[in-house]
Parts: structure tokens; sequence; C-alpha cells
């Protein structure tokens, strides 16, 4: 077993050097000049390229550009970005904290709605509720991000002034930003819960539970929907890793300052550090979750870690 | 493992989207935070201004008209610009010009000081403008200084001091230019030429980027939050005409629709740029008199390479003009907003031709009677370069295209690029066909559109048009002994241009404010600047 995780977590190592080679390459491969940009429409002078261009070492070969890139991520310095002379440190530490805080807040939202319409549509099957929820959820799914997004924000910001139009300094701020995020996999939560949830009740030590005499509500609650609950754990975890990063339209419609905005901006803007950095920061954390799960299936199940 | 495919599908769609709904707008973040308000409850109240999230804010790292906003309140260069754009003393009481102006002695005001208490001396001007011009500090707007005898030197690293600059006493600062230059004390009055106290800067340029130390009548309220916001307060040291309020926060948006909901929500008193152009005619409705519409010394263009064929030939270019329909343009596309250009330079502009450019009338007969007799455009088919902008700018290459089309029988091939990619084809040069871009001044004078766009020396002039006739009326306006009596020469210029049309100008954009009814004396000049000074705050 120690072999085997020793092994796993050495595997870390490489897929990071590969990823962080690949991002590198293919953000510099992108047509378009990061220092020329900054000017705008305006012709910089010669000197003032020569200049910006030393400061980002952008007049290094590529590969030279590349190991003293990797030689102060070791030590912990992601570099500084090239349109807003930030350290790239410092906007992941504060965008990255929002991103999370969102992601948390859209998950409770999601887990919250989708498992309890889930669960209303499993136990009345073929009834109005059921249809409602199918209903509702495709139309949840139909309606794209930023429509939904634009119409709660005027509605609930503007007309009846009910909630934050923008931001998250307080509690409500998070509530239309999760929801909205959240409208999308609460559709599948919601059918996940239901499928699943149908499934388990049809199973044999259901059925002996209730011949025993249990209440209807200690079977759902204690026995079908542990079990039940397993595939939409799963699913949750996944969608957990695209909220960090992708809620790119959410962040710029609430104006949050968030890991997927800040890395939408950079790719726009040619900051081709910040992007390489951002990318780095999560590719790290989406690898460091797999092995986690992987050492997780070899404490489970002892023929992975004997192979 | 199905569910995962599908949400990757459904992913994207989103991405698909996000390109949509993201192109508009431009980047920056966070607000809706009322985090200053009532804080600073004293008697002159607070306010909040809602823009983009600048790029820097004080003179090495200022970049964009957002940071402008912070930058002049935090610092006082020698001279300043008033609301109607005259050049007004600032740190400097007084200037004189030597007879061919080319020297410039300023003398400073008595008892001006930073606001960590320390006297201003002319000593402090040399070491900032000389750190602007240090190729180390790759300020992106050092440029600026190039009027100045030996600035250039200093950027491109040949010398350490800028020659034409001497402090001849802490209170007297002589400015050399390189050569005859009337406009100085204007281009001096961009915050780029704002003096920093070395004692603060030298320990940590980092750190003083994101909490500057000026001599203006505001200043910084805890470091710059980034994406976030930033909160100014009275500079107590500040010797000059305080402002209005008591504090100022400034917030970041990402989009401008979302800083114009927050103004109609109530939860942000000002809205410099909000709302967006397709939202104008809806602001008008409710904002009435709270919505201001000013220039913002912007003009959009298409620009000929005028030295390749067919485009070298005037006639070429005056019938391509002249198929434009720009009333339609801002009306139907602008919503009204902004004025069809008729000329080189916005008419808010001193000595301003407003109908120098005859051939930018709309008549399409003419144009086509200029293009059959200039022998036509080989292959029928113009290329129309641009950057993807927002989607007023997509409908106006459209329009314009639509316009060659319908009365000039021309097909129009667009060449549309991210913007970074359209810089460097700018770069390179352009002579297969028109581009379409912007230009926005530096300063409050024809001088600021012409010399940079057109005189055949200059570095921005992407159409390679040179005119003898031009570039003279040009020298004559440096050399000339006041502003004023540089205007005729300006004027002149204009004309020449208007004539020859080596560019099209079609749109001057206007800048769109919304307030709240608890600020008053909301002004905007027009260069686009918030008298953020003069507001008011009457509401609670």
């Amino acid at each position: 077993m120690v072999r085997y995780a020793v092994v796993r977590s050495a595997m870390v190592i490489p897929v990071m050097v590969g990823a962080s080679l690949l991002v590198f390459l293919a953000a510099f491969a992108l047509p378009g000049d990061p220092i020329r940009a900054l000017g705008g429409t305006r012709v910089l002078p010669e000197s003032t390229i020569e200049a910006l261009t030393a400061r980002y070492n952008l007049d290094q070969p590529l590969p030279v550009q590349y190991v003293s890139y990797m030689g102060n991520l070791l030590r912990g310095d992601l570099g500084e970005s090239i349109a807003s002379r930030r350290s790239i440190n410092s906007i992941l530490a504060s965008s990255l904290p929002v991103s999370l805080r969102l992601a948390a807040a859209t998950i409770v939202v999601e887990t919250i709605i989708g498992v309890a319409a889930g669960v209303m549509a499993a136990l009345r099957r073929k009834s109005f509720l059921d249809t409602l929820v199918l209903v509702s959820t495709t139309i949840a799914v139909a309606i794209p991000t930023f429509v939904l997004a634009f119409l709660l924000q005027y509605l609930l910001g503007v007309r009846w002034r009910l909630l934050p139009v923008a931001g998250l300094s307080s509690w409500q701020g998070y509530l239309l930003p999760a929801f909205v995020l959240a409208a999308v996999s609460l559709a599948y939560v919601a059918r996940l819960t239901r499928t699943s949830l149908v499934e388990t009740l049809g199973q044999d030590y259901v059925r002996t539970a209730q011949s025993k005499g249990l209440s209807r509500r200690r079977i759902l609650v204690r026995h079908a929907l542990r079990n039940a609950l397993l595939p939409v754990v799963t699913f949750i975890g996944i969608d957990l890793g695209f909220l960090i990063g992708g809620a790119v339209v959410v962040e710029a419609v609430f104006n949050l300052d968030g890991i997927g905005l800040a890395l939408f901006r950079a790719i726009s803007q040619r900051d081709n550090l910040v992007v390489v950095g951002i990318t780095m920061v999560l590719t790290f954390a989406f690898v460091m979750v797999n092995l986690v799960v992987d050492l997780l299936y070899a404490v489970l199940d002892p023929r992975i870690r004997f192979d | 493992m199905k569910i995962v495919s599908r949400r990757l599908g459904g992913l994207t769609f989103v991405w698909v989207f996000l390109l949509l709904a993201c192109a508009p707008g431009g980047v920056g973040d966070d607000g809706g935070r009322g985090a200053a308000e009532g804080e600073l409850s004293q008697e002159g109240g607070s306010f909040s201004v809602g823009t983009l999230e600048p790029v820097g804010i004080e003179p090495v790292t200022m970049a964009d008209l957002y940071g402008f906003q912070v930058a002049r309140l935090l610092f006082d260069g020698l001279t300043d610009l008033s609301a109607d754009l005259e050049v007004v003393p600032a740190a400097a009481a007084e200037w004189e010009a030597s007879d061919d102006n080319t020297v410039f002695t300023f003398q400073l005001r008595e008892g001006i000081r930073f606001s960590n208490g320390r006297e201003v001396t002319a000593g402090d001007f040399v070491y900032s403008w000389n750190r602007v011009a240090n190729p180390e500090s790759a300020a992106n707007v050092a440029y600026h200084g190039l009027p100045i005898l030996g600035w250039g030197d200093v950027m491109e690293g040949h010398s350490d001091q800028i020659e034409g600059l001497r402090a001849i006493d802490d209170q007297t600062l002589e400015v050399t230019t390189a050569e005859p230059f009337v406009l100085l004390p204007m281009v001096l009055a961009h915050p780029v030429f704002s003096p920093v106290p070395e004692e603060i800067f030298g320990d940590d340029p980092a750190a003083f980027s994101d909490e500057p130390v000026g001599n203006g009548p505001y200043m910084m309220d805890g470091p710059w939050r980034h994406n976030e916001g930033i909160s100014l307060v009275r500079n107590p040291e500040y010797a000059g005409e305080a402002g209005n309020a008591d504090g100022i926060e400034f917030r970041s948006y990402n989009e401008l629709s979302t800083m114009f909901r927050d103004v109609q929500a109530g939860n942000l008193d000002i809205g410099y740029e909000a709302p967006p152009v397709e939202e104008v005619q809806a602001a008008r409705e409710e904002f009435g008199d709270r919505l201001i519409q000013v220039s913002s010394g912007l003009l959009n263009y298409l620009g000929f390479p005028t030295t390749s064929p067919p485009y070298d030939a005037p006639d070429i270019r005056r019938a391509l003009s002249m198929a434009i329909d720009r009333d339609a343009i801002v009306d139907s596309i602008y919503h009204g907003t902004g004025i069809p250009a008729r000329g080189l330079v916005p008419p808010v502009a001193p000595g301003a031709v407003e109908d120098a450019c005859a051939s930018c009338t709309f008549d399409p007969e003419e144009a086509q009677r200029l293009l059959e007799e200039a022998g036509g455009i080989p292959g029928e088919t113009v290329k129309l370069y641009y950057a993807i902008g927002d989607q007023a700018l997509t409908d106006t290459m459209e329009a314009i295209a639509n316009g060659w089309s319908t009365h000039l029988g021309l097909e129009t091939e667009f060449e549309v690029h991210e913007f970074s990619p359209f810089v460097d084809l700018l770069y390179e040069g352009i002579d297969d066909g028109i581009h379409s871009i912007g230009w926005i001044w530096d300063y409050p004078s024809a001088y600021s559109f012409l010399s940079p766009l057109l005189e055949s020396t200059s570095g921005d002039n992407l159409t390679a048009w040179s005119n003898e006739d031009f570039d003279r009326a040009l020298r004559e306006a440096r050399v000339a002994e006041t502003i004023e009596a540089g205007l005729p020469a300006l004027e002149e210029a204009q004309r020449i241009a208007g004539e020859e049309v080596p560019i099209a100008p079609f749109h001057f954009p206007e800048l769109s404010v919304v307030h709240t009814d608890r600020v008053s004396e909301v002004v905007l000049d027009g260069l686009g600047t918030l008298r953020a000074e003069e507001v008011a705050v009457t509401g609670s």
C-alpha cells in the first residue's frame, strides 16, 4: 500500500511538468503581442516596447523563458501581470477565494433545491408534481446563463430591490449568482435524484423494511435516500471542479472578482503568464483531487494496490 | 458517466454564449459595496463613482481614462485644465516662456505639500519626470514627455538625466523643449507629469502603485482594493481649493450594464460610462437631466493606405467617404449618442473646423461619379480591417459596407481580428485595405489629433500620408507666440487634410454618465473628465 501511494503520488510531478509545458506553449502560441496591445491603438515608442519586453523576459528564447518561469514557480513566485502589473500571486490570492466561496454557495443551492425536487418527483411519480419538476428543470437547462443572470439581476436587484445588484459584500449577495450558476446543474441533480431514488425504492431491502412496519419517513431518510444519493454526490463533486474556473458569465454580470473572469481577461489581453499561472493552479487542484480519490479507492479496494 | 458527457455539452453551450455576452463589456470587478458610505459622515459627505478597473493610478503605471480620473485627484501637476479646457495654474503659480517658445520657467506656489506633510520642491518634479522617462519604469504613457529636450534620450537609455529639465531653486523649474512648442503648458496638465515623493516611492515602487502619495486635493484611504475599489479622502495638507465631498469611493466594474443597474438600484451614485449604448434611450427617459453626455475627445475614422493603389487617388478616398451615411449610423446604431463627423477634430476642440471634410457629407451620386472618373477599384472589392469590439462597432462596419455596396457597387471583405493581433497588424502596416480605428486626444487641442495621426514624421501616422503644406501648418502652430495665435494654422491643417481625406472620420462618440439624485453638480469637461472635486452630496 505504501509503495502504491508513493508511486501514485510521484506521478503528480511529471503530470504537472507536462501540463505546465503544454499550457505555456499554448499561451505563447496565440497570435498577438501583449506589449504592443498595452498602447491601445497608439503606436508605442520603440524604447518603451524594448523596456517592457525586457521587463517580462519576452526578449529571451521561449525555452529560456520557460525554465526561468519554472524556477520562479518552484520558489512560489508566479510572476507579474503585463496588463495590470500586479503580482500574479496577489491576483490569485484575491480571486481564488471569491470563486471558492461562490462555488460552495452554488453547491449548497443546487443540492438543496435539486435533491428536494428530485425526492418529491420520485415519491409522486407521474403526478402533476413530477411533471412540474420535469418541465421546470428542462426550462432551467434551456435558458442561457447570461439571460437568466441579466433577467434576475434586473427584476430582483433593480425593479423590486430585494437583493444586491452586484458584489458579495453581504450574504444576500451570494444568492443571485449562486442560483443562476446552480440553475443548470440543479436540473441534473433533480433528475438524477429522482431516477436513483425510484430505483432504490424498488429494491428488496426497502420492501423488507416496509414489511417490518417501519414508517415511510424513516425508510426514505435512513435507508433509501442514503443509497440513492451516491451518484448525486459524485456528480456534485465533478460539478465543483467546473464551477471554480467556469463561472465567467456570472462573475462578469454580478461583478465578482473570480478566477474564471481573471483567466478570461488574461486570455483576451494576451497576459500569458497570468493565463499560465491560473491554469496551473486549477490543474494542480484537479490533479490533487484525483490523487486523493485514487488513494481512497486503493484503501477501499485491495485489488488496486496489489496490481 | 453519461451525466459527465452531458454536462460537458452544457458547458460548451455556455461558453458560446459567454463569448457573445462578454464581447461588448470591458473587464475589471466587484462592486455593490456600500463600504465607505457612512464612515465619512462629516459635512461634505461621500459619494461613489463606478468605472472599469483602471490599469494604474500614478504617473508610471497609469494608462487609461479611468486611472486618469483618480490620478488627477491624487496629484497636482504644474498646470491643470479648467472645465472649459483652458490651461490654469496648479502647483505652479505662474510661468513664462522664452520668445521662441523653447524655454519655460515655472514658479511653484508657496507651501504646497505632499499628503505626508513634506513640502513639494522643483527637485521633486525633476525626480518624478526622470522616473517616468527611465526605461526601467517602462511607463506606458512616457511618450507624453517627448517634446521635452532629452526626454527621448532617457527613454532610449542613452542618458540618465533629462537634459531639458532643471531645478533652478526649490521654487523654480526650467523646462526646455527640443523645438519651439507653444502647447507645452497644456501638455503638462496630464497627471503623468505629477510630482511624487522620492522617499516614499523609492522604498517600494510596487507598494506605491497601490497606495500612491501625492499633492492633490484627495489622498488614498488605504491601499487600492484591486477589482473592487479605491477609496479617497480629503488631503488635510492640501493648500488649494478643497473638493466638495469629504470622501470619494471609486468602484471597479466588469460590465457597463452592471454599473448602470447599480445606479438604477441606487447603490452607486455616479456611473462613469454607464449606460451602455443599447440602453441610452431608456436611460434618457428614466434619468432625464441626470444623464449627462459629453464629448469624450474620441474620433472614430477609416484610414486609407495612401501610398498604395487604388487608395493613393484622393478621389477614390473621397468617393468611399461620401458613400457613408454618417447621420443614419449615429441615429440608428448609436441612438443619437455622439456627433456624425464632418471634420477631423471633435467640435469641442478650440479651433475645430466642423465641416473641414467636404467629402464627409453623404452624397451617393457624387460618390459614384468620383469613383467612375478615378477609374474604379480593381476587382470591385475593398478590404476593411477592424478589431472585435462591441455590437455597435460591428453594426457600423456593416452599415458602411452596405453603403459601398448599394451606392458604389463594391463588395467589402471584412478582416476582423481580436484586439491584440489587430494591433500587430497596425505595427506591420496595412497596405491592402482600409482600417477602422479610434483616436483619443491627450490634451484639448486640435494638434493632439492632427500631429500624431497625419504629420509625416509621426509614428502613429498609419496612412503613410505626407503633405508638405500640412506639415508646415503644424510647424506654424507649434512656434506661434500663444496657443490662440496658433489656431489659424491648425484650422488650415484641418482644411488640407479634409480636402485630401487620408482618413475619413465618421463618428465623434460621446461618453454617457448617469447619477442618482443623492449627488448634484456632476460636471464633465470636454476631455471626458469627471470633475469629481466639484460634486456635491445633497441626499442622504
